[in-house]
């Protein structure tokens, strides 16, 4: 067991080595010019050439990415071209906002998606799976910065029920920021929209194919109780792909919800990533791209040892 | 029957909702609430340049002149009188007696010598700083030969010169700008790599707080120059509000002003409804052409029959709609706006015929195929369509290259050889005629991607430039103006008109060197 979960974090950090050295690379290959972005259009090539001097941008890849590496693995992660803040300081300050967003919006995908999900494998071709099957179409097919304009639009200015955007704190951690958890519902109601719909076609099919295993058969012949056979056998075994996809999904909310963020005005890790790249600020794409990555190889660290409570045949694989 | 615990729950939640909305909503009276979209990265009047940069930077920092309030002349700020030699080379201003910073200290001539020369010092790395650079003895200062600049004199305590190596006529309106902005040295050296959120000048306003993409606040100067202002007694910024629900946020009363202009897709809408057209503030500085560049140095653009053809084949009627009416037909370069514009200019008419049989007759026939470079902003996109229709009625087929704005610049800036057309805008710092011809149509001017250049012009604008500001400089700059139209080097489109929209309790005003006038502002 020791040994497995060593051989999965050696690998982790390969993975995130990886990922910081590709994204360097093509940080360093894409068009444009960082000094120039700082300096704006119209500073004179003098000007730009000296800020190119003073960041080593005139320097080769190599010794540019021998230079990176060196000071990331001490937790050096640089200033950040575009506003000269600390990049570990500005991540830092940025991940709790992003974490209680994907935690607030997960929250909704589960809330219901789950119930919608089970009520429509039980009852096939009813009303509500119907209903699970348009609203996962109009949950993907709608973009959500329209479904997030249109949300805020209705329920803070015709219906004023929500604030109208701004960055809210769950007040239980001691975050900073103007807002309430008024703040955090709206966003998270759209962007939990179409991801419930999505976990409930997942868990309704889940749950079907389950169904007709022998096992479920046996249980029934046994006379055990509908209820009893969904709790104990059904349930149990049609959550597993469900909670690989909270993995991923977790993984992806962490990277970056750079949509939602930038309609709703939340200072989150999306909207600083998208920020840095438009400015082509390397040290802050850097930041944010480790962040990223180290959130996505955790979280499926974590899942694979949650499976490995949950599952036994996987236990003994490992073993 | 008592509800269900979900029920409850749920209804608990949208109460909860409800009275931290209200809670929110309740702001203090005599605060001024400012937006803006984007994060501010700096408030630093020497690193600042930005369409929402320079008013941060204007919150907490003065410079020794600034725009009068009919923002038709220039007048005093920190200093109390100032004066132009007749040869157009020395500066002299004097300070008014006992002004002070915010922390309280007396703003002496020493601190107006320190502030320039920090613009050029290597570590400020000011992208601005090249307004200045006629001071005499920059260049020694830059390359590190001398210690200090040699045209900038302190003569007593109040009084400090400022020496030029030519005479720059305009130099006077760029004091008024953010790179003129006195900046203490003890606030720098206290801040260090944080000086760009830790500011401290002599504006209006003291920093309370700043958290970076959330929000910054503000407490009124109480030593500020005059007297009484600002009304305010401080102002809260918050930032990433997206600029349409900023528009409803200021019309449901959350805010006052936001530093976005109202969107193209707005614009309309506030227009039409007479309840809130009227807080729309035209923006007084930012005048501004969008034009497209040919690069005159290839065939066929290098013959001025080809750029005139290509000019009456644009239908600048059409743009006008593109832009939801917020614009005017640009005839020459200079925006009406601005003195030394040739009023007298005949619109360019939409003639498709007779650009396709001027073309023709300089030698292009159907066929023709070339690029357009173009950056991905909305608007820019939506102008560069309809161009591409109007050349393709005349026979000329344009390939639009549209990219982010980081490789619009790389390319536009260091590989000009490459370009064929390139469509643009320009907002001039400071409303001088200068400001259009020195960068963009000089022979060599920095921002002349184009490459055109003409002796004979360069030789009219040099006269045109040495003329003090008044009625024989705006007539030459007039003449030179017909020049250039004459020259074609451009297809002049339009001059964009650009508003903030502002809350109904909020009275303020915009100058001419783009900045809000928050010490002015005030509640109705």
């Amino acid at each position: 067991m020791t040994a497995y979960l060593l051989r999965r974090l050696v690998g982790a950090l390969v993975v995130i080595w990886g990922v910081a050295t590709i994204s360097f690379v093509l940080v360093f290959l894409m068009p444009g010019d960082a000094a120039r972005m700082y300096a704006g259009p119209r500073a004179p090539e003098a000007t730009v050439e000296r800020i190119r001097q003073e960041w080593g941008l005139n320097d080769s890849l190599p010794v540019q990415y021998v230079r990176f590496l060196g000071r990331a693995v001490q937790g050096d992660l640089g200033r950040s071209t575009r506003d000269g803040r600390p990049v570990l300081q500005a991540v830092i300050e940025r991940v709790p906002v992003t974490i209680q967003l994907a935690l607030a919006g997960l929250s909704v995908e589960l809330l219901l998606g789950i119930p919608l999900g089970i009520i429509a494998a039980l009852r096939p071709g009813s009303l509500i799976d119907q209903f699970t099957t348009v609203l996962s179409l109009v949950g993907v097919s709608i973009p959500q910065f329209a479904v997030g304009l249109v949300a805020l639009y209705l329920f803070g200015f015709v219906i004023p029920i929500f604030p109208l955007g701004g960055y809210g704190v769950i007040p239980i951690f001691p975050l900073g920021g103007y807002g309430t958890i008024a703040h955090l519902i709206l966003p998270a109601l759209v962007l939990g929209f179409s991801g419930a719909a999505f976990y409930a076609r997942v868990l309704r099919s889940s749950i079907l194919e389950i169904a007709n295993e022998d096992y479920i058969r046996t249980a029934r012949a046994k006379g055990l109780g509908a209820r009893a056979i969904l709790n104990r056998h059904l349930l149990r075994n049609a959550l597993l792909p469900v909670v690989t996809l909270i993995g991923l999904d977790l993984a992806l909310l962490l990277g970056g919800v750079v949509v939602i963020e930038a309609v709703f005005g939340i200072p989150g890790i999306g909207l600083q990533a998208w920020t840095a790249i438009r400015n082509q600020d390397t040290p802050m794409i850097m930041g944010t791209v480790l962040f990223a990555s180290i959130a996505v190889v955790g979280l499926n660290l974590l899942i694979d040892l949650l499976y490995l409570a949950l599952d036994p045949r996987v236990r003994l694989n490992a073993a | 029957m008592l509800p269900r615990r979900g029920t409850f729950l749920f209804l608990l939640l949208i109460t909860v909702a409800m009275l931290s909305s209200v809670l929110v909503g309740a702001q203090e009276e005599n605060i001024l609430r400012i937006l803006s979209n984007a994060d501010i990265r700096t408030s630093d009047p020497h690193v600042a340049y930005e369409t929402e940069t320079w008013p941060t930077s204007a919150l907490f920092y003065i410079g020794l002149v600034r725009w009068n309030d009919d923002n038709t002349a220039l007048i005093p700020a920190l200093a109390e009188t100032y004066s132009v030699s007749d040869d157009g080379l020395v500066y002299t201003f004097t300070l008014r007696e006992g002004v002070k910073f915010s922390s309280g200290r007396d703003i002496t001539s020493a601190d107006v010598k320190w502030s320039f020369e920090r613009m050029f010092r290597p570590e400020t790395l000011s992208p601005t700083s090249y307004m200045f650079e006629a001071i005499a003895g920059v260049p020694a200062f830059i390359d590190g030969s001398a210690t200090e600049i040699s045209g900038i004199e302190i003569v007593d305590e109040r009084t400090v010169t400022f020496t030029l190596q030519f005479p720059v006529w305009s130099l006077i309106q760029r004091f008024a700008l953010p790179p003129g902005f006195i900046v203490p040295e003890e606030a720098v050296e206290a801040a260090g790599d944080n000086f760009a959120r830790m500011p401290m000048g002599a504006g209006p306003f003291m920093l309370e707080t700043w958290e970076s993409g959330v929000r910054i606040t503000g407490t009124r100067n109480p030593n500020y120059y005059e007297a009484g202002k600002p009304f305010f007694d401080g102002f809260e910024m918050q930032l990433g509000v997206e600029p349409s629900i900023g528009i409803l946020r200021i019309e449901g009363g959350e805010a006052d002003i936001a530093l976005d202009f109202v969107p193209n897709a707005e614009y309309p809408r506030i227009v039409a409804d007479a309840a809130i057209s009227a807080q729309l503030l035209p923006t007084a500085g930012f005048a501004n052409i969008d034009y497209m560049i040919f690069n005159t140095t290839i065939e066929p653009f290098d013959n001025p029959d080809v750029r005139r053809a290509m000019n009456i084949a644009v239908d600048r009627q059409r743009l006008v709609q593109i832009l939801n009416g917020r614009a005017l037909p640009a005839e020459g370069p200079i925006p009406s706006s601005v003195l030394g514009n040739n009023s007298t200019l005949t619109p360019w008419e939409y003639n498709p015929d007779e650009a396709r049989a001027l073309l023709e007759s300089a030698g292009v026939t159907e066929g023709l195929t070339v690029n357009m470079l173009v950056n991905t902003d909305p608007t820019n996109l939506s102008v560069a369509q309809v161009l591409v229709a109007d050349f393709a009625a005349v026979g000329v087929t344009v390939e639009l290259t549209s990219v982010d704005n980081a490789q619009f610049l790389d390319t536009v800036i260091n590989q000009p050889d490459t370009l064929e057309l390139v469509l643009t805008n320009w907002y001039l710092d400071y409303p001088d005629p200068s400001n259009v011809f020195e960068p963009l149509l000089q022979c060599g001017g920095s921002y002349n991607w184009g490459q055109f250049c003409s002796e004979s012009l360069d030789g009219l604008f040099a006269t045109a430039n040495s003329n003090p500001p008044g009625d024989a400089r705006w007539a030459a700059f007039s003449d030179v103006e017909a020049a250039i139209v004459e020259e074609a080097p451009w297809v002049f489109l339009q001059h964009q008109a650009n508003y903030y929209f502002t809350s109904s309790r909020l009275l303020i005003a915009s100058d001419p060197a783009t900045l809000l006038r928050w010490d002015a502002s005030t509640l109705r």
